[in-house]
């Protein structure tokens, strides 16, 4: 793609008279000076003192100020590391994602670890392996794939699983020697998107047909024995039933499929690290597909306990790696406008979706990566 | 554009040419026109652009020694200018939210008035606001995008590099800005007609 010429002509005319001084400039860069707009020196440390004064100041009233919560004292010393994938739409609209890295040490977020447009917006999920060496995203579309790359997303590889793909969803099993994905069932009849197991090393794809539903997420436990699923089986309308919607798991040999949650419709589940936990998204109300609270439950579905009370899209959990944290997309600073169209799902502007990361127990919400009215943000990884 | 041309010549001649200590002169006498420019496109200010440069400039000199190429040394100085620029541009509307669009119309009037005789210093001085005010109307993204490609040539791969982004993201980028910036310097058939 070249310049326009047009719009290189009156870009050129907008600055061609811009006085320029390149031989002094480049006499005061020779000299060690920076440029006139740049503070004095001398009054930078000054300038950070009061700063850092003002942002201690405001974070003590914050955290004097927060919701008071009966869920237990947490261990305030500890705060989250590692860095942070999020997805981010490149455009309203434009149903292409970036995902970014963020790093919670030095709160910067400039790296693009994948190429927009090839993660799909349903479920823009990339995910780096256990060992942290590789990463891997499904991309879909006219050549659908498992794409594998290194940890920063260069020199990424295609592997043909032959079998056609869905959705984007996917999970590496803990030992990273195999990836699973949802499936497109063969039958044209058909609109179950099965779970199937892909074993790196020699290429063989199992199919796990007891799980021949239709799944929204699904997340493979850290010890490699079992998986959680979202969604739900198909009835010969190619439907799930209200009573069928909810949270399943299964044996990794496809054994042992049931639901642990029925009724509710949940998104979005993720395994925590020490595998005593599941979290992901349950939805409230019948007003459509938007109001969300970030839930936690036992793996046997017991123990639900709901972590926060938004109004709007709390959802896409996802644990830190030493499983004391979580990552979540939300719009509670979105603005009330932006909020009526959320909740609308007007002509698809939706947004106003930032990236937030609480403690496991639902206190101590943070904003980590705002978001203006046109973003979508969510958190899709975090690697130690 | 003159600027171009030794733009161009020294990117050809840069890609494999080792960024040492002696060649910053040379450097920054052929590039920092283009982006002193750029940057006061992205930030919307004229008056900024040289300066933001210059810090850019001055950042890549401190690593100059450890630059692998001219290209990295170009790249780094670009990134730096477009970064400051948006950071400048946040800062402006903080501290004067009607800036650069206060007293627009007043001269987009009287340059109407005026029968828009493109010689008229008062002519040309509005028409190169009504450019800055329409790249207002681009997301500081797709505004640098549209800037890097359109205004300093840069090849969509270079500018993804610059952006630290994916060149797909600069083409979808480039196309919508580019869409918004032409509808918003496009006259309307109202403005046409009178």
């Amino acid at each position: 793609m070249t310049a326009d010429p047009i719009l290189k002509e009156r870009l050129s005319h907008a600055v061609a008279d811009v006085p320029l001084d390149v031989e002094q400039r480049l006499a005061e860069i020779r000299g060690g000076r920076r440029s006139p707009s740049q503070e004095p020196r001398s009054r930078r440390p000054l300038t950070f003192l009061v700063a850092a004064a003002l942002v201690a100041l405001i974070g003590l009233v914050l955290w004097q100020v927060r919701p008071a919560t009966d869920r237990g004292v947490a261990d305030t010393s500890v705060q989250p590391t590692g860095t942070i994938a999020y997805a981010s739409e490149v455009g309203a609209g434009t149903d292409t994602f970036d995902v970014h890295a963020y790093a919670l040490e030095t709160a910067s977020s400039d790296d693009v670890l994948v190429v927009a447009g090839e993660v799909p917006d349903e479920s823009p999920f990339v995910r780096w392996s256990p060992d942290g060496t590789r990463l891997a995203y499904v991309r879909t579309g006219e050549h659908p794939a498992i794409v594998i790359a290194n940890a920063d997303g260069s020199s990424p590889q295609d592997v043909d699983v032959g079998v056609p793909l869905e959705h984007g969803l996917f999970a590496w099993s803990p030992d990273g020697t195999r990836i699973a994905f949802t499936a497109v069932n063969p039958d044209p009849e058909s609109a179950a998107t099965p779970l199937a197991i892909l074993d790196l090393t020699t290429g063989d794809v199992q199919t796990l047909w007891q799980t021949d539903g239709s799944w929204r997420s699904f997340d493979w436990s850290p010890d490699g024995t079992t998986f959680a699923l979202t969604g739900g089986p198909l009835d010969a309308n190619n439907a799930i039933s209200g009573e069928d919607l909810g949270l399943y798991v299964v044996n990794a040999d496809g054994s042992d499929f049931h639901p642990i949650l029925r009724g509710s419709t949940v998104r979005y589940v993720r395994w925590s690290p020490d595998g005593t936990r599941l979290a992901f998204g349950l939805r409230k109300g019948d007003d459509g597909d938007y109001r969300y609270d970030v839930a936690t439950a036992a793996p046997d579905g017991s123990d639900l306990s709901v972590l926060t009370s938004w109004a709007g899209w709390d959802n896409v959990p996802v644990w830190s790696p030493d499983g004391r944290w979580i990552a979540f997309s939300s719009d509670r600073d979105a603005s009330p406008e932006q909020l009526e169209i959320n909740a609308s799902r007007a002509d698809g502007d939706v947004g106003g979706f930032g990236v937030y990361v609480m403690r496991a127990d639902g206190t101590d919400v943070r904003q980590l990566v705002p978001s203006g009215d046109d973003d979508v943000r969510a958190p899709v990884d975090w690697r130690a | 554009m003159d600027a171009d041309a030794t733009m161009r010549a020294t990117s050809d001649a840069g890609s494999s040419e080792r960024a040492a200590a002696g060649s910053f002169d040379r450097f920054f006498r052929a590039w920092f026109p283009a982006v002193a420019r750029s940057a006061a496109l992205v930030a919307r200010d004229r008056d900024a652009g040289p300066d933001l440069a210059q810090e850019a400039f001055a950042r890549v000199y401190e690593r100059w020694a450890g630059l692998a190429s001219v290209d990295h040394a170009r790249n780094l100085a670009f990134r730096a200018a477009i970064n400051l620029a948006k950071t400048h541009r946040a800062r402006s509307i903080r501290s004067s939210p009607a800036g650069l669009d206060a007293g627009l119309d007043s001269r987009r009037h009287a340059s109407e008035d005026a029968g828009a005789d493109p010689s008229d210093p008062e002519t040309a001085t509005t028409q190169r606001l009504i450019v800055l005010d329409a790249l207002g109307a681009l997301s500081p993204r797709q505004r640098a995008c549209v800037v890097l490609v359109d205004y300093a040539d840069l090849e969509t791969s270079v500018a993804a590099s610059v952006l630290g982004t994916a060149e797909a993201t600069v083409r979808v980028h480039l196309r919508r800005g580019r869409a918004k910036l032409r509808e918003r310097l496009t006259p309307s058939p109202e403005e046409e007609s009178l």
